[in-house]
């Protein structure tokens, strides 16, 4: 079953592939069976490998780690990149020895860590497939929409099954490039396709380091297979001057964190995120908050044994986690727009996961990753399903009230808020309990350090169970006094008689939210992070840590309700106080100013300037060059023009093309070139020095005689 | 049909002087049938380009070396000869030829719609003379090619081009030929050296290194001895092989054959000629200029062929003919530096294009300056990731910016405008056109999965190995690359479609698609399975590596000998359990102060102190008999 593994990803392939051919021509029907029928197998494929492997693989290589993959080599693997093999003489050859270069085979794996990525992708995605189908319906763009789609889980299973660094890059540009083409889905609206671009340029620029990272990763190990790596640096055959403080692998995984901070949202590149929620919202779901935005994550999960040999490095990713995680927990509390408040929260979320990952528990991170998966695809489809049933209105301060009318997106995206804000037990308590569990006992962090960091993720924690606490309030509780979202329903005729009574949500939406209320509730109990075994995971400790997440996580869900449902009016006048601190964390703190300003702003001044070089010095030199010489040649033109005229005039007859020529060369110009030419000939040679030339001419033509 | 029996029917010749055959049947033509004409000149496109096809079908891979090879009398006086032969680089680049002559003589049906029978005739005869400079293995044929090869384009654009084209073809004309009128100096200096005395006298080092190059490969091994005869006899040769065997010449001493001092005059006469064509910063002005006056056609053959003859310049002549110049540092900081220059040089200028809304054809321009300047950091990475990538990327371009020109085309032939500001929102009018140019553009980008991406890849990887600070350099162009493109994508394909003409703008017609289709299977093909392109390059890139590299005195960075081999570990394994910390720095760059190395095989039995180190400014002649000047 395991050997099949290659086929999961095929699957949605073939699925979008023919979505985007004859899609069109599609009824929705069609194209919703094509849709999930091809995620569904996907997903019915996954579990029937992980369950393969759980049952005959896993723990078969307990002497070492439980991260070795099983077997790297799949019937569908095939030399990708040759980059020419080392050989010696020998007959038939060119009688050269040589040596290679790079070569790049395309191999797949499956290890403890893919088969936790595998269900989570697929199983999240056939759910938000599931739902998308009711979200898109009449939707201009159905079929394009769910080819899109499908690509996106190929690419993502590309990411996922990767056995070495160039296949998992496949991956991670191709679901930036679905990224791409989905948050610019609604293509007619310019911040749609503005927000597309952004996005895909900040990941470029994370892939530029990735990328010098994976050079760097083949310069130090001669391979770029996971299993190579790891295993020189479990056999400690990497030199030691390349480990160390700052050492050749601290630049090297601070290379692959650079584009871990593109795709994964981390300071400063985090400000495509925001901007994405442009996308149609089950994008958000899939793309910007369950699995292409924990890619970074899992790259950092995948390579960990790097991340661990670079001490250096793993302080930068936790402190840069921590920072992200601050920074976007305090400017998901000032956003009205529901879909932002829940963007900001995963740039959050992702900050705790990269903290982790820089203390060394990678295995709690990637438990986190899987239930934010669930939690947080709960809350974006809830989302979703509002801003359907509201006619696309997405601000919270025109909603309210919405509990009577939707009551089972009220309950599910509940007990979405419960599990992101951990309450015990559900499973964002324990995933989170984890990591700062994992903070406080790093091994790789210096003292002071760690518990700087634990309090700000418990800090964070807070955070979450406020914003997320007023989101729910603002939508669902306060009391519709103000009657925006009954202006909103007047504005759209012919909704005014859903006023009050229920509001219809498709049932393609609505199971899927039971679905992920489900898991968000037990999910915690498959706590992955020990069973993965990868990083340093940290023992379950005293009571001290879950209790005191317990406890903030609780006085934030009371804090928020008693500002945002029970007393709004003191909420209101704290926020009005605020003032300037609200509308800096409004704007995360002037990081998107600063990119648009000094970045972007930068650049096209770069442009400007070079643009105005090369017509102003470099294309005016060449100009004022073959003027000057036109001009001191206009004397000996005329002479020139009659009679390389003339000879062109007697012999062009003959010519097949003579009239052409006469033609170009009436102007005299061509005559005038050819007498140019010589001149500027002449005017190089001399540039390159008399006295050189004078030496060079004896010493080259010299030699003939 | 297997490479000897090809041989053996002159196939390469049949490839070289078909279009030229065909233009003159077109010149039979009455130039008022202009649909039979079209007709004649689009079959023997197609024709050119099925018979370019057996040559990559039955290219012997694990031979290597040069292949097909014609040799026939020509100019016995001065030793030039008629020869013609490829290995897996030009066969690449002769098929992208054949391939993108068909594609622009497509692309033309309807676009041009005066004197069509010139302009056809032009079309086949660049067609021969850029597949003729491909296809050359005497030097001086190869110069005869090169610069006839100007003429044609001179008069499409001329002709056929914009309000300003009789500027834009003088300014092409004038540039490329400065540069090839220089590296002609070069060239007649290389022949000097050839019936020099002091070379005669040497000839068993050069027939060493020649039988090192040639292996066992029979007909490339008689093309050098022909060409050693007519060295022997006084005549000289312009004999590329024999040039390659010259130039990894050394003496008894490990001196090079040709001193470092005129190796590097040669290089920079050859540098002239090939960085005017590529074109490198600051050598480039000509060539926007030249797109936006020429036809489509013409900037297709312009982008996709004729930029490449700079590039493969290199690759066959300077760095095989004069390898101690080519990894010398003081020459390598000038090269990479202009390639890098113009990698960010060139997509900032694209960049400023988008933003202000211009034309599109200098946009595309000006990415050509960026990509090529990539393709030269490639060769000059100087190892086989790095010479691979920079022929398979040579490749890539000419069908990703090639079907940018044709698209920039296509929408000209339906507006009459290259300015971005009056598109808009054309996606929803033409979701054919939308989905081929999206491929295009994510072909241009470096996307994995398409073509860009390998060649960059092995590019980038190849000057990482050099000096990570190369690559450093150059992932910037990646960046900077995909914000334009995609800008330039953004701004003629979303949105709202704003101006009334472009609500009724047709799609893709038959033909279009017939001639976008090619170039997009291409990409995807060479994105997803490489393999036979790369295949054909591997030897010839490794070769290519081994030349420059592969001499005493330089540590054998790319010969995988098993000594030097050890040599490396040992080297390595000292430094890093180095006790005194004084580990120098700029042992990462190419350029190392080598002691005498036991590696090479035509070392001398008592390694000189002072042998020649790449580095040092001064030649060392050496005393070999006949070795100085009377």
């Amino acid at each position: 079953m395991i050997r099949l593994a290659w086929l999961i990803l095929l699957l949605p392939l073939a699925g979008a592939a023919l979505l985007g051919a004859i899609g069109r021509r599609l009824g929705e029907r069609a194209v919703r069976a094509l849709a999930i029928g091809s995620v569904a197998l996907a997903f019915v494929l996954s579990v029937s490998v992980v369950f393969d492997y759980v049952t005959n693989h896993h723990g078969e290589h307990a002497g070492e780690s439980a991260a070795v993959s099983v077997g790297t080599e799949f019937p569908a693997s095939f030399d990708w990149i040759p980059g020419g093999a080392a050989r010696t003489s020998g007959p038939g050859d060119a009688g050269v020895p040589v040596a290679g270069g790079l070569s790049v085979r395309w191999s797949y794996a499956v290890d403890a860590l893919t088969c936790v990525m595998l269900l989570v992708v697929t199983g999240v995605g056939l759910l938000i497939h599931i739902f998308a189908t009711g979200y898109m319906k009449g939707d201009g763009g159905y079929a394009r929409f769910f080819a899109y789609l499908n690509l996106f889980m190929f690419s993502m299973l590309v990411l996922v099954l990767a056995a070495n660094f160039p296949v998992l890059f496949v991956g991670w540009e191709g679901v930036g490039l679905c990224s791409y083409l989905l948050i610019g889905f609604w293509y007619e609206r310019d911040a749609a396709s503005d927000a597309a671009k952004k996005a895909f340029v900040a990941n470029r620029i994370g892939d530029a380091g990735f990328l010098l990272g994976i050079f760097g990763a083949f310069a130090v190990f001669g391979s770029l297979d996971f299993s190579a790596i790891g295993k020189a640096l479990s056999d400690g055959t990497v030199p030691p001057d390349l480990l160390g403080q700052w050492g050749v692998l601290t630049l090297i995984a601070l290379g692959l964190f650079v584009g871990v901070a593109g795709k994964s949202a981390q300071i400063p590149l985090f400000v495509w995120l925001p901007d994405a929620m442009q996308g149609p919202t089950p994008v958000s779901a899939l793309i910007h908050a369950a699995t292409m935005v924990t890619a970074g994550i899992y790259l950092m999960a995948r390579v960990s044994a790097l991340f661990m040999a670079a001490p250096s490095a793993m302080v930068v990713v936790a402190c840069v986690g921590a920072a992200t995680a601050l920074v976007a927990g305090l400017s998901a509390m000032a956003q009205d727009d529901i879909k932002k408040v829940l963007a900001y929260s995963t740039v959050s979320q992702l900050g705790l996961m990269a903290l982790a990952c820089g203390a060394g528990a990678f295995g709690s991170a990637i438990f986190h990753v899987m239930t934010h998966a669930f939690f947080k695809a709960l809350l974006f489809l809830g989302a979703g399903a509002i801003i359907i049933a509201l006619h696309h209105e997405q601000s919270l301060r025109k909603m309210g009230g919405l509990a009577r009318r939707m009551p089972v997106v009220c309950a599910t995206m509940c007990v979405g808020a419960l599990a992101i804000a951990g309450v015990p037990p559900m499973s964002g308590f324990f995933s989170k309990d984890a990591m700062l569990l994992g903070v406080l006992e790093s091994t790789v962090l210096p003292l002071e350090l760690r518990v700087a960091l634990f309090f700000i993720g418990l800090v964070v924690a807070g955070l979450t169970a406020f914003y997320t606490t007023r989101l729910i309030g603002m939508a669902f509780f306060v009391s519709g006094e103000k009657g925006s979202f009954a202006h909103s329903d007047a504005e759209a005729p012919g909704h005014g008689d859903h006023q009050s009574g229920p509001l219809a949500v498709s049932k393609a939406m609505t199971a899927p939210l039971v679905v992920l209320a489900a898991l968000s509730i037990v999910g915690g109990f498959f706590d992955v992070g020990h069973w993965l075994g990868i990083g340093a995971p940290a023992e379950h400790g005293g009571l001290l840590v879950p209790a005191l997440a317990s406890f903030t996580a609780i006085s934030g869900i009371a804090l928020g309700w008693w500002l945002t449902v029970a007393r709004p009016a003191s909420g209101r006048s704290i926020a009005a106080r605020l003032g300037p601190i609200r509308v800096a964390a409004s704007n995360a703190f002037g990081f998107d100013g600063f990119a648009r300003i000094f970045a972007i702003g930068t650049t096209l001044s770069l442009a400007r300037a070079a643009m105005l070089a090369d017509a102003e010095v470099v294309d005016r030199a060449v100009n004022s060059t073959a003027s000057g010489t036109v001009n001191g040649a206009i004397g000996s033109n005329w002479t020139d023009a009659h009679i390389v005229d003339g000879v062109v005039r007697g012999t062009g007859d003959v010519t097949f093309s003579g009239s052409l020529i006469v033609r170009a060369v009436q102007t005299g110009k061509f005559a005038a070139a050819a007498l140019v030419l010589a001149i500027a000939v002449a005017a190089v040679v001399l540039a390159f020095g008399w006295n050189a030339l004078a030496a060079v001419l004896g010493h080259w033509f010299g030699g003939g005689q | 049909m297997t490479e000897r029996a090809l041989a053996d029917i002159n196939w390469l010749s049949i490839v070289v002087w078909l279009p030229i055959a065909a233009a003159l049947a077109v010149m039979a033509i009455p130039a008022a049938q202009t649909r039979a004409i079209k007709m004649v000149a689009n079959a023997a496109m197609i024709v050119s380009f099925v018979t370019t096809l057996p040559l990559a079908l039955a290219y012997d891979r694990s031979l290597g070396g040069i292949q097909f090879i014609e040799d026939a009398t020509w100019i016995p006086s001065i030793g030039a000869r008629y020869a013609l032969g490829v290995d897996g680089i030009s066969i690449a680049l002769i098929v992208l030829t054949a391939l993108l002559g068909a594609v622009a003589c497509c692309s033309a049906y309807n676009a041009v719609s005066k004197r069509e029978k010139e302009f056809y005739v032009f079309l086949l005869l660049m067609q021969a003379t850029t597949i003729g400079v491909f296809a050359s293995m005497d030097l001086f044929l190869f110069y005869v090619f090169w610069e006839v090869s100007l003429v044609p384009m001179y008069f499409l654009i001329a002709i056929w081009g914009g309000e300003r084209r009789l500027y834009a073809a003088i300014k092409f004309f004038l540039f490329t030929l400065v540069g090839s009128v220089i590296m002609l100096l070069s060239i007649l200096k290389l022949y000097a050296i050839t019936i020099d005395p002091a070379t005669i006298a040497n000839l068993s080092s050069v027939q060493a290194a020649a039988k090192t190059l040639c292996g066992s490969n029979a007909a490339m091994q008689s093309l050098v001895d022909g060409a050693v005869a007519s060295m022997r006899a006084g005549d000289g040769t312009f004999g590329l092989p024999a040039l390659h065997a010259i130039g990894g010449a050394r003496l008894v001493t490990g001196a090079a054959l040709i001193p470092l001092t005129v190796q590097i005059w040669l290089f920079a006469g050859f540098f002239a000629g090939f960085a005017f064509k590529v074109p490198m910063f600051p050598f480039h002005t000509w060539l926007p200029d030249a797109h936006v006056e020429a036809p489509t056609a013409g900037s297709v053959i312009l982008a996709g062929v004729l930029l490449k003859l700079g590039g493969y310049g290199f690759a066959r002549i300077s760095l095989p003919v004069l390898p101690d110049a080519s990894r010398n540092s003081d020459v390598l900081t000038v090269v990479v530096t202009l390639a890098i220059v113009g990698i960010i040089y060139g997509a900032l200028c694209s960049l400023y294009h988008v933003a202000t809304l211009g034309d599109m054809k200098k946009l595309v321009a000006y990415s050509s300056v960026s990509h090529m300047g990539m393709v030269v950091l490639g060769l000059f990475a100087l190892n086989p990731n790095g010479i691979s990538g920079a022929t398979l990327q040579m490749v890539n371009h000419g069908i990703s910016t090639s079907g940018l020109f044709l698209i920039v085309g296509i929408l000209y032939e339906r507006r009459h405008t290259r300015i971005i500001s009056e598109y808009g929102g054309l996606s929803a009018v033409t979701p054919g056109l939308a989905f081929v140019f999206l491929i295009i553009v994510l072909s241009s980008i470096g996307l994995p999965l398409l073509n860009g991406f390998i060649g960059e890849f092995l590019i980038l990887r190849g000057a990482f190995e050099a000096n990570p600070w190369w690559a450093a350099a150059g992932v910037l162009g990646i960046v900077l690359g995909a914000a334009y493109t995609l800008w330039l994508y953004q701004r003629l394909m979303f949105g709202k479609v704003e101006r009334e003409v472009n609500q009724a703008l047709p799609d893709l017609s038959r033909r279009e698609w017939g001639y976008m289709l090619p170039l997009v299977v291409l990409a995807f093909w060479i994105g997803i399975y490489p393999k036979p392109v790369l295949d054909l390059f591997e030897r010839p890139a490794q070769m290519l590596a081994y030349q420059v590299w592969h001499q005493p005195g330089v540590e054998d960075r790319y010969a995988a000998t098993p000594e030097a081999q050890e040599k490396l570990a040992r080297e390595r394994a000292a430094r890093s359990a180095a006790v005194v910390p004084a580990i120098d720095p700029a042992t990462f760059g190419p350029e190392q102060p080598v002691e005498a190395a036991p590696s090479g095989t035509s070392r001398p039995l008592s390694p000189q102190p002072d042998a020649a180190t790449p580095a040092e400014p001064k030649p060392t002649p050496g005393p070999a008999p006949g070795g100085n000047r009377p």
